[in-house]
């Protein structure tokens, strides 16, 4: 609680700054802002200072602490990424970054709650800030169509969650998940429960753009600016992860039953539509919105897998592997190229050339995304194969080969453009923030090498 | 003495190298040093009986992977092939030509290697796993980066095609946790009495697969003749002479010990596809025009029989396998060597546009002949020992299987001796580059330490048996 309020206020003071239009500072303070609500997340008692009548709304337990931790870590790198964006004279600086803290507090609460309120209210704050971050670019038509895609498409998959609240509420009489999951012990019969259950799990599937509710994604992604599809394919992933895998990795896991097979299926779908419709694309952000979507599908296995310590532990080791490799291709294209504008793929071309250094980092990025050894994906795919193997999902993880096979087969496009190629590159180098993919690219390979070193760095949160 | 020396030298060599960059001197040093360290280590391990030769560390605790290395008269052979193949890859690469040593390919073989010797040395399965997937990473950029400009598409197609069978290897080996019930992933907390029979049927699979597209053995073998053609010489050489031992290692190392019995429930399907890629891979040999695709489809011609030889489970055909893969090693990484010298010196790879290369330097072609007999198994040079082993075992196996096997004695010297003849007898057809004599300098000394084996194992076989043999039948009678 102390740090989402800490993080209400950054956010005012922030839309404030907006007057004396110093991007830099406000930039600064905003990066500064978003690490000390991680110092506060780390050494304070989040349960502390909750307000009364709240108290059984947020609880950050272990699990919601790593991932808040996971957020807010990658939005401090991904603030520093901003600086060549929001100097644009199209952009409003101060009121991107508040928008973006904002939408921080979002994610936080649907890492933490614990009641229908609470979730919605967190999925709304986050939902409405992306919605305006999608369309920061004024002067994009792609970015303001994008805002709009997302809008819709947001808002609709908003009503079946609220369709789904309202049922569950209409079957229990409660709005609290615990309440309900016991109280769903006993109705197992009712249509109604099944009903709620069954829309809450689409809403949510929306969000977090599993297949086959993920037609919004890549055309969002691929309007919205560059920093902001960063920000939506690692922090956002990681919010609504989190709330899925609180509600039915969590709460109604015993209830699995209920939306087992749903779940099942969709992971199935996500994994080969994703990974199918990636192979094809030209623009690398469009392959990168689809092979999110892939991604999605390994998530989704934590979920199908009994709930264990190990698997929590998995998890969070995958969302940092798969955003520190995002982090890291982002902080390398954005420097190479213009960050409102789409990539195209043929325009690497040549690019480990002109920088080799950069051209080095991407490579990892692509490797780890793509699940090869030395690198932390390796690792994180070991995580989520290994305990559906113990619950003996053997066609799945054949699906789950399968797709990692198509998988590599687009990933290795953008490493064989930036150094197979003959042809003179298109690009200029920009020698800015370096240091983030250098960071990120060791980071990986610690990952990738010492997979336990990353582990107990994050079970310190 | 240590293995983990062993397995670090390459590394530490990689760094330096990559520091080195174009400095030919530096990093023919450094091939020697460490062509010397790895076989002075090796030797000195296998002296003293492979007393103290196991290394074991925990590596990543929560899972149960320890970074557990041994060093056995089971792998021993291997890992000295590996040793005597990048030592000449390297020679080759470095004193090509001064100005197009690169740092970067130097660097990659050396990180290569490190795999290399992780595969083999290897105790733990996922160990083995992560060295024998991680070491298509620095082959992969190799050939790709300066290969023909076809070896992109190539590469992607091997490199895509051995993802797959390695994580069908993945899934089988956590398969293989679950149903024994381990608690790590050490070779020692596995037998074949924990897998029943139905269990060690799938499993053989998910193994044998893997095994059979890195080797790559009859009907897995489509991405290997454009791989091996397409790519730059060096790594044809790895791919061809070392990199898929490591299917011929995994055979030996876990489908056979673990897997006995899927190996008889399911090994007859694929052993009869294995000897159809001996005659297979031959009369394809027969017809190339590439000099290049003629060695690869001999490659997998022979491969084959090894495969065949793997398959038929017995003693004498498993002591043949080991001799036939170091001297197969030994052959096809010197003959894939004196391509690349020919085609430099004619600058063509089609075998009609050769010819009367004896003239302009016979010492070439005396070298050629010296990998051709070896290749073709004549007594007394390395191959003789080997095949006629694997033929005797399979003979036992099955007599027809052993009567189609045979066939490759005559069908390897057709297509061998046809190369010889179009390359080096015959009229010279072309302006020949005067300036590249065909042998000359360093690269000699990679060449002719091959040549050397060649004859030194085909007359002493007893050198690698000795050691070996004993390995290969507690294979064997461990079931």
């Amino acid at each position: 609680m102390l740090t989402i309020t800490f993080l209400s206020i950054l956010g005012l003071v922030l839309l404030f700054l907006g007057f004396n239009n110093q991007i830099r500072l406000t930039k600064n303070l905003a990066t500064v802002g978003v690490l000390v609500a991680l110092g506060i997340l780390l050494f304070a008692n989040q349960n502390l200072l909750i307000p009364e009548g709240m108290e059984t709304q947020l609880n950050f337990d272990a699990s919601s602490l790593k991932f808040s931790g996971l957020i807010l870590g990658f939005s401090a790198f991904i603030l520093m990424l901003t600086r060549s964006f929001i100097s644009k004279d199209t952009v409003q600086s101060a009121e991107f970054l508040a928008v973006l803290v904002f939408s921080m507090v979002g994610a936080l609460m649907l890492t933490s709650f614990t009641h229908m309120i609470t979730l919605f209210v967190g999925l709304e704050t986050l939902g409405i800030s992306l919605y305006v971050l999608a369309g920061t670019d004024k002067s994009s038509p792609s970015s303001n169509e994008a805002a709009l895609k997302y809008l819709l498409m947001g808002a609709f998959a908003t009503c079946l969650v609220l369709f789904g609240m309202a049922m569950l509420y209409g079957a229990t009489g409660s709005l609290d998940f615990a309440e309900i999951a016991s109280k769903g012990m006993q109705s197992v019969d009712s249509v109604l429960f099944k009903l709620g259950i069954f829309f809450l799990l689409i809403g949510i599937l929306f969000k977090v753009s599993a297949a086959p509710f993920h037609f919004w994604s890549p055309d969002v992604y691929e309007g919205s600016p560059s920093i902001v599809m960063l920000y939506m394919s690692v922090v956002v992933k990681i919010a609504s992860f989190a709330a899925l895998f609180r509600i039915f990795g969590n709460y109604f896991h015993n209830l699995s039953f209920f939306w087992w097979d749903v779940v099942y299926y969709c992971c199935i779908a996500s994994l080969l539509l994703g990974n199918l419709l990636a192979l094809v694309q030209k623009s690398l952000k469009r392959q990168l919105a689809f092979s999110s979507i892939s991604q999605t599908g390994y998530l989704l296995f934590a979920i199908l897998v009994v709930n264990t310590e190990a698997v929590t532990n998995g998890l969070v080791f995958y969302l940092f592997a798969y955003g520190t490799s995002l982090l890291v291709a982002f902080s390398v294209l954005t420097s190479w190229f213009d960050s409102s504008e789409n990539i195209y793929l043929n325009q690497l071309k040549g690019a480990g050339k002109a920088d080799p250094t950069g051209g080095f980092v991407l490579t990892l990025a692509f490797l780890s995304m793509a699940g090869i050894p030395l690198t932390g994906g390796f690792f994180s795919k070991l995580f989520m194969f290994a305990p559906a193997m113990g619950d003996g999902l053997i066609h799945l993880l054949l699906v789950g080969i399968i797709s990692s096979v198509i998988g590599a087969a687009y990933y290795l496009k953008p490493i064989m453009n930036v150094w197979f190629s003959t042809e003179n590159p298109s690009i200029e180098n920009a020698s800015s923030l370096k240091w983030v993919s250098l960071i990120g690219g060791v980071l990986i390979l610690v990952a990738g090498l010492f997979p336990d070193t990353i582990s107990s760095i994050l079970d310190l949160i | 003495m240590n293995p983990i020396y062993l397995f670090l030298i390459p590394l530490l060599a990689s760094g330096l190298s990559w520091v080195a960059g174009k400095n030919g001197l530096v990093q023919k040093v450094l091939t020697c040093l460490v062509f010397a360290g790895s076989l002075g280590l090796l030797f000195t391990l296998q002296e003293s009986g492979f007393a103290n030769s196991t290394f074991s560390y925990p590596w990543i605790h929560s899972f149960g992977i320890y970074l557990a290395l041994s060093v056995t008269p089971l792998n021993f052979w291997f890992l000295v092939l590996t040793a005597i193949v990048v030592f000449a890859s390297q020679m080759y690469h470095s004193s090509l030509d001064e100005k197009n040593v690169r740092g970067d390919v130097m660097s990659f073989i050396f990180l290569l290697q490190f795999f290399l010797y992780g595969v083999f040395m290897a105790q733990d399965l996922m160990l083995f796993y992560f060295c024998y997937e991680a070491s298509i990473i620095p082959i992969y950029f190799i050939s790709s980066r300066y290969g023909s400009p076809a070896a992109e598409r190539a590469t992607l197609k091997f490199f895509l095609y051995t993802l797959a069978g390695s994580l069908l290897m993945l899934l089988g080996i956590l398969f293989m946790y679950n149903s024994a019930g381990a608690h790590d992933f050490l070779f020692s907390s596995f037998s074949s009495d924990s897998f029943s029979d139905s269990v060690q049927g799938y499993l053989f699979l998910a193994f044998f697969i893997a095994f059979a597209i890195k080797m790559p053995l009859f009907p897995f073998h489509s991405w290997q003749a454009d791989v091996y053609a397409e790519s730059p010489v060096e790594s044809t050489m790895l791919m061809s002479g070392i990199l898929l031992k490591m299917g011929i290692f995994g055979m030996m190392a876990i489908v056979i010990p673990f897997f006995p019995q899927g190996l008889k429930d399911y090994g007859y399907i694929f052993i009869g596809l294995s000897a159809i890629g001996v005659i297979y891979g031959a009369l394809i040999a027969m017809v190339q025009y590439d000099i290049r695709k003629v060695l690869a489809y001999s490659s997998l011609s022979h491969v084959g029989l090894i495969g065949t030889g793997l398959l038929a489970y017995s003693d004498v055909a498993l002591e043949g396998v080991v001799l036939q893969m170091f001297a197969h090693g030994i052959n096809i990484a010197g003959l894939f060597f004196i391509s690349d010298i020919i085609t430099r010196q004619t600058g063509t790879r089609d075998l009609d546009q050769m010819g009367g290369l004896t003239r302009s330097s016979f010492a070439l072609s005396v070298l050629f002949f010296v990998f051709l007999l070896g290749s073709i198994a004549v007594p007394l040079t390395n191959g003789f020992p080997g095949e006629f082993k694997l033929l005797m075992g399979i003979f036992d196996y099955n007599i027809y299987l052993g009567l189609v096997c045979g066939s490759t004695v005559i069908l390897s010297s057709v297509y061998m001796l046809r190369v010889f003849q179009k390359a080096m007898l015959g009229k010279e057809t072309g302006n020949y580059l005067e300036s590249l004599q065909g042998l000359g300098g360093f690269r000699t000394i990679g060449l002719s330490l091959l040549v050397f084996l060649v004859l030194l194992f085909g007359l002493f076989p007893g050198i690698i048996s000795n050691i070996s043999d004993s390995a290969v039948r507690t294979l064997l009678n461990a079931y």
